[in-house]
């Protein structure tokens, strides 16, 4: 779809997203929004780069700083077949909240015609929160079929998020005419093992109204993307686009890999560690920190005299048993020297000290 | 006499002398700059003198320094922490045990009221409250407003044991992650413990991002 959109002479193209409207993320109200989003990207024959920022401004006055970024390669014709190389990321930081990224390495290949093609793609990557970090990895299958003014395409994507995993199943239209353009897509995902399944479907129209400026207003809703961080949400919005540079028109679709921008980074991707306590026959608690991946883990608590304790490593998890009077607990834990975090499983608070804390209540 | 006067002299000036060395926290050695180590020992010796517990101030100056705070931080919080527990052991009444008091002062951080700690209380006469405070404390801190969540503590006071306060927690705190708003999952979490009755007050809405 990148190098298939790509414009026969190299072209840059800078614009500005101006946006007022309202968002809901779940697990929180939803909130009154305003947002700016410049981006740029170049297009050549066979190459592509883009990237984004946008800052997010809710009713709180919290706010949502966002910047992403994608490059795409398309290779030689091999008769029918042609390759692809891309890569994208990007990186989110949400009021006080540790900032949260993710990045992702993707190969496809293309069975194309002069107006339809299919192809399969697999990507690798990895998502983090802080210093908290989970590898992920994508499947895709895909085919569309483009007229003059209308591109359609089916995908099927199943993502994996170290022990969890969704598939995606989407169709999306572009109907892109001289002064207007709609951009939509629609789906479902019918299982998952993150707690986020259903449809999802997001519908963005932008009119020209001069060559520079563009009038648009974009809806949806969509379910969490723990590869990209980012929590389910719906949202309507309104605004302009602002063409700074570049573009026949003041109407083009943003790069599908940068649909994350505006969207809530999750506080912890899935391969956070989680803590688990557990009363042990001697009365004591044994506090577990599940963390396949770590080489060493350590854990300061009011329990320790906030002194760090390494644990001891019993297979993927790590055991640290302690007596542990009722009431309210305070713990960091700390994965390989990295900064202290708190683990799932402690409920995060602010401390005093500028940081955050876990809080653990006990019997 | 004047000789005898001296020597009484002597005697208490070495009696506090010797108080003030046993008072002095060893854990703070190497942790504390001295400035702070001094600030935070006044404390503590206030705290003693009024009975409060010393253990929740002694940690919370430990996880300023291991936290490399500034020392005005790690003054100001242990500071705002000795005025919790005395307004947590007041609100307690006489009887109090320690780790009540802690958790009770932590709910007042949170966001409950003297008042509401003191209903706590008188509910659960002869039973700890010091689980219900700690799942006060933590619900605020999973989202849920400060008076809604006081009133559901205050809600199950008369029939929960500490392990139904915990697993009411932790089915919200479920909820919670599966994407209910706070409010709704503390909503569900109630209605599970067959307790819907979050008193006269208008649960306040959950938070918007």
């Amino acid at each position: 779809m990148f190098g298939g959109a790509a414009p026969l002479g190299a072209q840059v193209t800078a614009t500005t997203d101006i946006m007022l409207g309202a968002v809901g993320y779940e697990g929180f109200l939803g909130s009154g929004a305003a947002s700016v989003a410049p981006g740029i990207r170049y297009d050549a024959r066979t190459f592509s780069v883009a990237a984004q920022g946008s800052y997010l401004l809710y009713e709180s006055g919290r706010g949502l700083v966002q910047a992403a970024g994608a490059a795409a390669w398309l290779s030689p014709a091999l008769g029918p077949l042609r390759g692809e190389a891309s890569a994208f990321g990007g990186l989110g930081s949400y009021a006080q909240a540790p900032a949260a990224g993710y990045g992702l390495a993707r190969g496809r290949v293309h069975l194309m015609q002069r107006r339809m093609g299919t192809w399969a793609s697999a990507g690798v990557g990895q998502a983090f929160a802080g210093a908290d970090g989970a590898g992920t990895s994508e499947l895709a299958l895909g085919a569309w079929i483009a007229f003059p003014d209308l591109a359609l395409s089916v995908t099927a994507t199943h993502s994996r998020v170290r022990d969890s995993a969704y598939t995606d199943l989407s169709v999306s239209a572009r109907w892109l005419h001289r002064v207007a353009e709609i951009d939509g897509i629609a789906g479902v995902r019918p299982a998952s093992s993150i707690g986020s399944e259903g449809a999802f479907a997001e519908l963005t129209a932008r009119l020209a109204l001069t060559r520079v400026v563009a009038a648009q207003v974009t809806a949806g809703r969509y379910l969490a993307d723990p590869l990209r961080g980012s929590l389910a949400g719906r949202y309507l919005n309104a605004g302009i686009r602002i063409t700074l540079a570049g573009g026949r028109s003041a109407v083009r679709a943003p790069d599908e890999r940068l649909r994350s921008q505006l969207r809530l980074p999750l506080p912890l991707p899935p391969g956070a560690p989680e803590l688990r306590v557990v009363e042990t026959r001697l009365g004591t608690r044994a506090l577990t920190i599940i963390a396949p991946g770590a080489g060493t883990v350590e854990i300061a608590g009011d329990f320790s005299d906030w002194q760090p304790v390494s644990l001891e490593r019993r297979g993927g998890a790590w055991v640290f048993a302690v007596a542990l009077p009722p009431g309210v607990h305070r713990l960091n834990v700390r994965l390989d020297g990295g900064p202290w975090v708190v683990p799932r499983g402690a409920t995060p608070q602010t401390d005093e000290f500028g940081g955050t804390v876990g809080l653990i209540v006990v019997r | 006499m004047r000789a005898a006067l001296l020597f009484a002299a002597l005697v208490g000036a070495s009696a506090m002398s010797a108080r003030t060395a046993a008072a002095q926290e060893p854990r703070f050695t190497g942790r504390l700059s001295p400035a702070a180590r001094s600030a935070v020992e006044a404390v503590l010796d206030s705290a003693r003198q009024t009975g409060l517990p010393i253990e929740p101030l002694v940690d919370r100056a430990l996880e300023g320094a291991a936290k490399g705070a500034a020392d005005n931080l790690i003054v100001g919080a242990v500071r705002r922490l000795a005025a919790d527990l005395g307004n947590a052991s007041a609100a307690l009444g006489l009887g109090a045990s320690d780790d009540e008091i802690a958790a009770a002062a932590s709910a007042l951080r949170a966001g409950a009221r003297a008042a509401d700690l003191t209903a706590l209380r008188e509910r659960r006469p002869g039973r700890s409250v010091t689980v219900a405070a700690a799942v006060l404390t933590d619900l605020v801190a999973l989202g849920v407003p400060p008076d809604t969540a006081t009133a559901a503590v205050l809600a199950m006071a008369d029939l929960a044991d500490d392990a139904g306060y915990l697993a009411f927690r932790r089915n919200v705190e479920r909820d919670v992650a599966l994407g209910a708003t706070p409010l709704a999952a503390l909503t569900v979490g109630l209605a599970a413990e067959g307790t819907t009755d979050l008193g006269t007050r208008t649960p306040t809405r959950a938070r918007k991002p």
